[in-house]
């Protein structure tokens, strides 16, 4: 039987008018069934896209005013990575090396002992080069040029692929960054808690922590954390415009 | 490839979510008045029904069972700021308020209407117009039966006919 959806006595039009959105906001939010994952999400993550994510919380870091608010802190602070041609993460990380040659070679472990290495982001035109280097005994280096990945230990190529490498689209708003967290199963919350501001993932998955002395206006340290705990990744410093490194 | 019961029940979810995004997202954003906070809710609500994985395929009515998540999704970010309903009554209501200019406007005039109505009248309301749905869908998200939802809805409108009519608004 085909329901009956219209009102029984006509209602009033002026009134309904009144109450129709002629305003309303659009939105840019996609839902994408996931894909099977063959390890928890967490793992899984790019190093490179942790660590482009911990540099936009450092910038926060760096870019605190007390009188604004998370959000607004989080949408200078990328701009301000936008603008940079260049930057560079230092970072200490927990990491397993993969003998996958179609897997990252560094795959976040909280097992694993720290390792220290560089995330060096460089914009040309619409691309976006990447080098990751590891001060691991083989003086293991990635390359992303936007269409290839390389592979070196102790200055030989030891592998090449097509890659896309990074795509730093979604750090050009804060609109924009929050569906690509959500497709990597991410939803980042900007809170503030006295003197510090705190971006996490409400799934629980990542949780990255920036804290900063709005007082002093200076970072105090940005790392991010696994469900139980497990700190896997620091900043330690962040550098931009910087010259190319070797 | 043979998809998992999760998997099946993971794509429903999120079928259904993109081809009601857009009325999700409407409903919220005239419920809280912010089109960031309306974002954020609807992303978590789908996150946190997403955890539920294969026993999403006990949920009979999922697109009944998404709204009312969002309702009280919606409830509860509003009462985490502790800010249920417009305290601004009609009186000093113009005919220029009337003709709202942008969102804020617009939302600030629903919310003093809204005030005026019972809760339940006003929930109706607000999924027919802002979510889209139609009236026997109101009924079960709001578990009540089809007259009534069509019955709180006109006695909402009309009640909101008489408050408009008596400051000569409308």
């Amino acid at each position: 039987m085909k329901t009956n959806n219209n009102l029984d006595n006509s209602s009033d039009n002026r009134v309904e008018n009144l109450l129709t959105p002629r305003f309303a906001p659009t939105t840019s939010l996609s839902f994408k069934a996931p894909a099977a994952r063959r390890r928890p999400l967490w793992q899984a993550v790019r190093i490179s896209a942790v660590a482009a994510m911990v540099a936009v919380a450092v910038v926060i870091g760096i870019s605190g005013v007390q009188t604004s608010t998370a959000r607004e802190v989080v949408e200078r602070a990328m701009t301000q990575l936008l603008e940079s041609d260049s930057y560079l993460v230092h970072f200490t990380a927990r990491v397993t090396k993969s003998t996958d040659p179609h897997d990252l070679y560094e795959i976040v472990d909280s097992n694993a002992a720290p390792m220290q290495g560089t995330v060096e982001i460089r914009k040309e035109g619409s691309k976006a080069k990447m080098a990751i280097k590891w001060q691991d005994d083989e003086r293991s280096m990635e390359l992303y040029d936007g269409q290839t990945y390389r592979r070196y230990q102790n200055g030989q190529l030891v592998l090449e692929r097509p890659d896309k490498g990074i795509d730093l689209t979604p750090f050009a708003s804060l609109e924009k960054l929050k569906p690509y967290a959500a497709a990597m199963g991410m939803l980042l919350k900007f809170r503030e808690e006295g003197d510090t501001i705190i971006v996490s993932d409400r799934s629980d998955k990542v949780e990255i922590v920036a804290r900063f002395s709005k007082s002093e206006g200076r970072l105090l340290s940005a790392e991010c954390k696994t469900p139980n705990n497990v700190t896997v990744l620091t900043v330690d410093q962040i550098d931009f415009d910087v010259p190319p490194t070797e | 490839m043979k998809l998992t019961t999760e998997n099946k029940q993971l794509t429903r979810l999120a079928e259904l979510m993109q081809s009601e995004r857009n009325d999700l997202f409407r409903y919220a954003c005239y419920r809280l008045g912010s089109a960031t906070e309306a974002d954020d809710v609807v992303q978590d609500l789908y996150l946190r029904l997403s955890k539920q994985g294969a026993r999403l395929a006990e949920i009979e009515d999922l697109k009944g069972y998404v709204y009312r998540s969002l309702t009280n999704s919606c409830t509860s970010a509003l009462r985490s700021r502790r800010q249920f309903a417009s305290t601004e009554t009609l009186d000093n209501l113009s005919s220029d308020d009337l003709a709202p200019k942008d969102f804020e406007q617009e939302f600030r005039l629903i919310e003093r209407l809204m005030a005026l109505l019972p809760d339940e009248q006003s929930e109706v309301i607000r999924l027919r117009i802002y979510g889209g749905r139609q009236f026997d869908e109101i009924a079960s998200i709001c578990n009540i039966p089809l007259t009534t939802a069509k019955s709180r809805f006109r006695y909402g409108i009309d009640k909101l006919r008489e408050a408009l009519e008596k400051r000569g608004l409308i």
